[in-house]
């Protein structure tokens, strides 16, 4: 079974990783949100209004689902339903193959990593190609995505350059890519580099025969999908293929296109610490022929969860990620799944059945700077707790950890005894037991002594 | 009927770190605080209630609340406790205890509920404040010990970035994941020592059992200090 512990202990001991990941987000993308929050007097309020409507949407997403279907239909898109990943997925390859389609034009969507689809497709003789930069290396690269809105955050320019030049896409490596670089420099070679990438893709979009993408939003009473980004490439692969699916997740609805407001202003501060992103694609009346597919794969059994629904109120930003301790040390990659960090370690056991999954809830040391930054205050503290009694209720911890926890807790409720068994029991002596190996503290820190008179002697002494 | 105050030990200072709760019960006499001690408390519960096992949680905090209801007031060295009690009994229970929302961390019932911010105290040297992430966010925030911390004269507290980063001590998150855990408090200890800090100083003992334990075993030169030695001037 993946151990997220075994995993987490490999990725540590490369320290390399952690700083990069520190560099992306507390001196990069968090730098510029929490700069951007604190000249919005109104972010509250705006996350509350955000919060209370995604709540109403899914309290009455059978009404939101209907409309928008109705109203897509009216559009000139096909809207179909698929109740699985694979069967999303055999849709897309069905539409592909009876357009004859050879090439895909993949804009970044969290909802096509999570069903997998450009597996699908390759498996059907069809090539995907991926069309943000960074899922484009990742591709390239055989690896998947490590964040949800920067999916090679813990990569360097000097890595991306060299996988560049092993794929032909540039022909020398630039001179001056390193961290010790000028910087104008850099940024001179960073452009370079998006330079060859974009050349590289151009002739994909001018050749792909379809274009598959997400939503960050889809508005019930327009059937309206609205897409969020800053590369364009999410624009060229919806409009320049005769043939577009978008596989939308049922949580993506939101009611009135009014709404947006609300969800603009907070999404690209959230995400990566701009006011507003490069570009907004409302996409109505389709410009080629267009499928849209409603993804249920798990979504309809978590509404269902009155304590758990909200989690379904994401909207994908990755500030979670970006603010947490966890993250910032074993990256998306550690999680292994797609949605990493806070939100994927709570969402990711709900919408998958792998039992390693279980692990994630508790690679968390809840410090609960995750709910403070969430745009749509998901109380995600709250909901790691919540997971954690499940587990344990399920019977899902070792044998030995429960019964030294039932132990220590009648300990902790006669005091008498409590007091009576220190030395050499006492408090150390019942947490080596509940806690597994003793000296797994020790591992890696020194342990205090217990003290030779604990307060309550002293005080006895000294006040009674 | 004079106010009733009752000192909450949490049960580690209690065991291992004495000196902490004997700071704070110098820190409240000196400002004419007469504490009461009830020797029936042991933990608050929150090592089981984060770790999943909310029966025995709940049973503990039925506990706190029978040692604890007579008081009109308590005190407690340790933020982590005090949001514990506060934000998350209600859960345990099923039903608010009024007790629950007389209880105080140290700090804030030091500026908040006595009104003093100076308590006269000096230290020389250069500090980081770091506040426990559930006191951070459930209770005050940092507002109180800073302000504590700023009258105390010679000491220079310095904000770092890392200021409001986890120590990664998270109850049995220490002990599942030693490495990850350590790797967390190393990145502060670290920034701490490139700004050439002398100590780093918290309202939880628990942090600092974290900070210090790496600290030692490390060789990095922050010491650790709860603020309420650091007020009651038991820094030697």
């Amino acid at each position: 079974m993946w151990s997220f512990e075994q995993d987490s202990r490999e990725r540590v001991a490369d320290t390399g990783l952690a700083d990069k990941l520190h560099k992306a987000t507390v001196e990069t993308s968090l730098k510029k949100t929490n700069a951007l929050i604190a000249k919005m007097p109104h972010w509250q309020q705006l996350r509350e209004r955000a919060r209370q409507v995604k709540l109403h949407t899914l309290t009455h997403l059978d009404r939101y689902l209907r409309q928008f279907v109705q109203a897509a239909e009216a559009n000139g898109a096909t809207v179909a339903w698929a109740d699985t990943g694979a069967d999303a997925c055999r849709q897309v390859v069905d539409i592909a193959q009876s357009s004859n389609v050879k090439r895909v034009a993949k804009a970044k969507s969290m909802t096509g990593e999570e069903i997998e689809v450009n597996r699908a497709l390759q498996r059907a003789g069809i090539e995907p190609v991926e069309t943000d930069l960074g899922e484009m290396i990742c591709q390239l690269a055989g690896e998947p995505p490590s964040h949800v809105t920067a999916p090679i955050i813990q990569w360097s320019m000097e890595e991306v350059a060299r996988l560049f030049k092993s794929r032909g896409i540039i022909d020398e490596i630039p001179n001056g890519i390193d961290g010790r670089a000028d910087p104008a420099v850099r940024a001179l070679n960073a452009a370079r580099l998006t330079d060859a990438a974009r050349r590289a893709l151009r002739e994909k979009f001018l050749t792909a025969d379809m274009g598959i993408s997400g939503a960050n939003f889809a508005v019930a009473e327009s059937g309206t999908l609205v897409l969020v980004e800053n590369e364009a490439n999410i624009r060229l692969s919806t409009m320049l293929p005769p043939v577009h699916v978008a596989v939308v997740g049922i949580d993506k609805l939101i009611p009135k296109l009014a709404d947006l407001a609300t969800f603009l202003s907070l999404l690209p501060v959230a995400a990566t610490g701009q006011q507003q992103s490069g570009y907004v694609s409302l996409i109505h009346r389709p410009y080629a022929k267009l499928h849209i597919i409603l993804l249920d794969n798990g979504r309809m059994r978590l509404l269902a969860d009155a304590q758990h629904h909200d989690l379904l109120s994401c909207i994908r930003c990755g500030a979670c990620m970006n603010v947490c301790p966890v993250y910032r040390h074993v990256s998306g990659h550690g999680y292994h799944s797609i949605y990493p960090g806070p939100i994927g370690a709570v969402l990711t056991p709900h919408l998958r059945a792998e039992e390693h999954y279980k692990q994630l809830p508790f690679a968390s040391s809840l410090c609960g700077a995750c709910a403070e930054i969430c745009p749509v205050m998901i109380p995600l503290d709250e909901r790691l707790l919540q997971w954690r009694d499940r587990i344990v209720k399920a019977g899902g911890r070792p044998r030995s950890e429960a019964a030294a926890f039932a132990a220590w807790a009648y300990l902790m409720q006669h005091p008498r005894l409590y007091r009576a068994v220190r030395p050499p029991a006492g408090l150390a002596h019942a947490a080596a037991g509940m806690l597994g190996p003793g000296g797994r503290w020790k591992a890696t820190r020194e342990l205090p002594p217990l003290a030779a008179e604990t307060f309550a002697d002293w005080w006895k002494k000294n006040h009674a | 009927m004079p106010m009733r105050v009752g000192l909450f030990i949490p049960c580690y200072v209690d065991q291992c770190y004495p000196h902490v709760a004997r700071a704070a019960v110098r820190v409240l006499e000196r400002l004419g605080v007469r504490c009461e001690y009830d020797p029936r408390q042991t933990c608050c519960g929150q090592p089981a209630y984060n770790s999943g096992y909310w029966a025995e949680a709940a049973r503990l905090a039925e506990h706190f609340v029978r040692v604890f209801d007579k008081y009109d007031c308590v005190v407690a060295p340790g933020g982590s406790c005090v949001a514990m009690v506060r934000h998350h009994y209600r859960e345990l229970l099923g039903r608010d205890e009024p007790v629950t929302a007389r209880v105080y961390e140290l700090c804030q019932f030091l500026t908040d509920h006595l009104k003093v911010d100076d308590l006269g105290a000096s230290l020389s040297g250069r500090a980081a404040l770091h506040v426990p992430c559930h006191m951070l966010r459930e209770l005050d925030g940092d507002g109180p010990a800073r302000r504590l911390l700023d009258n105390v004269s010679g000491l220079e507290l310095v904000d770092l970035p890392s200021d409001t980063w986890c120590c990664g001590f998270g109850g049995t998150f220490s002990v599942k994941f030693p490495e990850l855990s350590a790797a967390m408090a190393r990145r502060k200890l670290k920034q701490m020592e490139e700004h050439r800090l002398d100590y780093v100083v918290s309202p939880d003992e628990s942090c600092l059992m974290q900070l210090g334990g790496l600290a030692r075993r490390e060789g990095f030169g922050v010491r650790p200090l709860h603020i309420a030695e650091v007020l009651a001037g038991m820094v030697n």
